[in-house]
């Protein structure tokens, strides 16, 4: 993979990359950190991508363990500025607070099908969880959403 | 007011990401050098539960053949089942139910102490015209990579299109089916799952397994399929109008194994410093090799730390993994015993190896590796 290439797919990406490590931090010091030490790592790691058209998986993939290690170091303390806030400025706000109620395990496999498209094969890949682990995460996701969505 | 969930584009749940946050993230890539070394791992890239093949295998059927549960592990997964399993499910006697419009045949069965699984073929009675789906009707029939994308082709539409479009567009009636496995919760183990396949024909096969927890071997369990069929209201997804469920009972009987083993686990032996291996245990099924590692959580240990940090993976000798096991998961289910914690987790092998070679990844590339032999 050249420089080139990396460059143009993060582009191509970053929107996506921000959705998801939203999804996940939901703080916006924690996202940008994230976002800059996903690229480096992904940089480093760049001749474990097999193919270049599986890169925006792969990417996501190394993205979400990078948004844990971020999680994980900051479980203890948390700092005032740190504390999640609701996403207000989305243009759904009522869909916003529905999506931050869920669990991660529920939110996290809605967010990669339904904002981002991918197939379930695709975030099944990324999540490492079995495809017919993935669905019944959709299922329930879905169920909760809706059940969070009614309640406002 | 209800929202209509189907209409709901969950980008609008995200703000734009703000300027500042794009430039960090372009900075931090134009960054990279071209000459900067590759970072290589200590260890292989460890996964969590089964591996999912992105590029899947290509499944050739002759006409008329219904998918079974070694297709859809090898699709997936790119293992057999081991055999002597395999050879089990096929003196199954069929049993069938009619559920509406649609006809359900249990094909096959097996359990044994350490997992339940069924498939059944549910196809369209005689007479009856129409699209099999199975519950995510509202979903693009392609979403499941090559197998529905193939329906989608037979139907001479995209895969783009969902159920339901591509039922208007034919102007078919959409059958919504699920036939899935009930087992009496006090045997459960892990997270089940479920999946279909569909079959060249319009019939599709559901696969629906229950991992159980080892209390039960040589006897019969009282299981039930659940069976449920929709016809879609193609206007209202929602309407439940058309729906006929029932449970049916379905006596399952488990299999006893074919062997344990006990592996030499060293006094005192550690991982991440936190939890001390007390003994591993393999149970050879015919559905697998099955390992209990039990472990104690010492002092200073918590259970964010199990949850975050605990693994145990067991790999051939060269660094590879062995084919993932049927129940496609590993771990604890609860730490209900804590500070004792069993681990568990299956392969697909047919045998108790005489060595194992386990793998503590502590997540930071500084792997714990401990070769183990048989105690005779």
């Amino acid at each position: 993979m050249d420089r080139g290439f990396f460059i143009a797919e993060i582009e191509t990406c970053s929107d996506m990359m921000y959705r998801v490590a939203w999804s996940i931090l939901r703080n916006e010091a924690d996202v940008q950190d994230a976002l800059q030490d996903a690229v480096l790592k992904a940089w480093e790691k760049r001749d474990k991508l097999r193919e270049e058209k599986y890169f925006r998986t792969w990417m996501t993939r190394i993205l979400i363990n990078v948004c844990y290690d971020t999680q994980r170091m900051h479980r203890k303390i948390v700092p005032l500025d740190k504390i999640p806030v609701q996403n207000t400025s989305a243009p759904d706000p009522d869909l916003a607070m529905a999506l931050e109620a869920l669990p991660e395990k529920l939110r996290l496999p809605l967010v990669l099908c339904y904002s981002e498209g991918m197939t379930y094969e695709e975030a099944a890949d990324v999540l490492r969880i079995p495809m017919t682990t993935l669905r019944g995460r959709l299922r329930r996701g879905k169920k909760e959403l809706r059940k969070e969505l009614d309640a406002e | 007011m209800k929202r209509d969930m189907d209409n709901l584009n969950l980008r609008d749940a995200f703000r734009p990401m703000p300027e500042e946050t794009r430039d960090a993230l372009m900075s931090a890539a134009r960054s990279v050098k071209e000459d900067e070394p590759v970072k290589k791992a200590a260890f292989r890239t460890v996964l969590i539960a089964a591996c999912v093949i992105v590029a899947t295998m290509a499944v050739a059927m002759a006409a008329g053949q219904i998918f079974g549960w070694n297709d859809f592990f090898k699709k997936d997964y790119g293992a057999d089942i081991p055999k002597t399993a395999q050879e089990i499910m096929a003196t199954c006697e069929p049993v069938s139910w009619q559920e509406g419009d649609v006809a359900f045949t249990v094909r096959e069965r097996y359990s044994d102490s350490r997992l339940a699984m069924i498939s059944v073929e549910a196809r369209l009675a005689d007479g009856v015209k129409g699209i099999l789906a199975a519950d995510d009707f509202t979903e693009a029939i392609g979403a499941y990579g090559e197998n529905s994308a193939a329906v989608a082709k037979q139907l001479g539409v995209d895969p783009s299109m969902t159920w339901v479009e591509a039922a208007k567009e034919l102007n078919l009636p959409l059958y919504s089916v699920r036939a899935t496995l009930e087992i009496p919760s006090e045997l459960w183990g892990s997270e089940a799952y479920e999946d279909p396949m569909f079959n060249d024909d319009g019939s599709l096969t559901y696969f629906s397994l229950q991992p159980l927890n080892g209390q039960i071997s040589g006897e019969e369990i009282k299981a039930r399929v659940y069976l449920r069929t929709k016809l879609v209201n193609l206007e209202d997804v929602e309407d439940d109008t058309n729906v006929t469920k029932e449970y049916v009972d379905l006596p399952i009987h488990t299999e006893k194994a074919i062997a344990t083993a006990e592996y030499i686990v060293p006094e005192g032996t550690k991982v991440l410093d936190a939890f001390q291996i007390d003994s591993i245990h393999a149970e050879l099924l015919p559905s697998g090799l099955h390992f209990t590692t039990n472990l104690t959580a010492l002092e200073g240990a918590t259970q964010d730390m199990a949850l975050d940090k605990l693994m145990v993976k067991i790999v051939k000798e060269n660094g590879d993994d062995y084919p993932t096991g049927i129940t496609l998961s590993s771990g604890f289910s609860n730490l209900d015993t804590w500070p004792q914690i069993p681990y568990t987790q299956m392969i697909s092998v047919d045998q108790i190896p005489e060595t194992i070679h386990l793998v503590f990844p502590d997540g930071s590339g500084n792997d714990t590796m401990l070769v183990l032999q048989l105690k005779k």
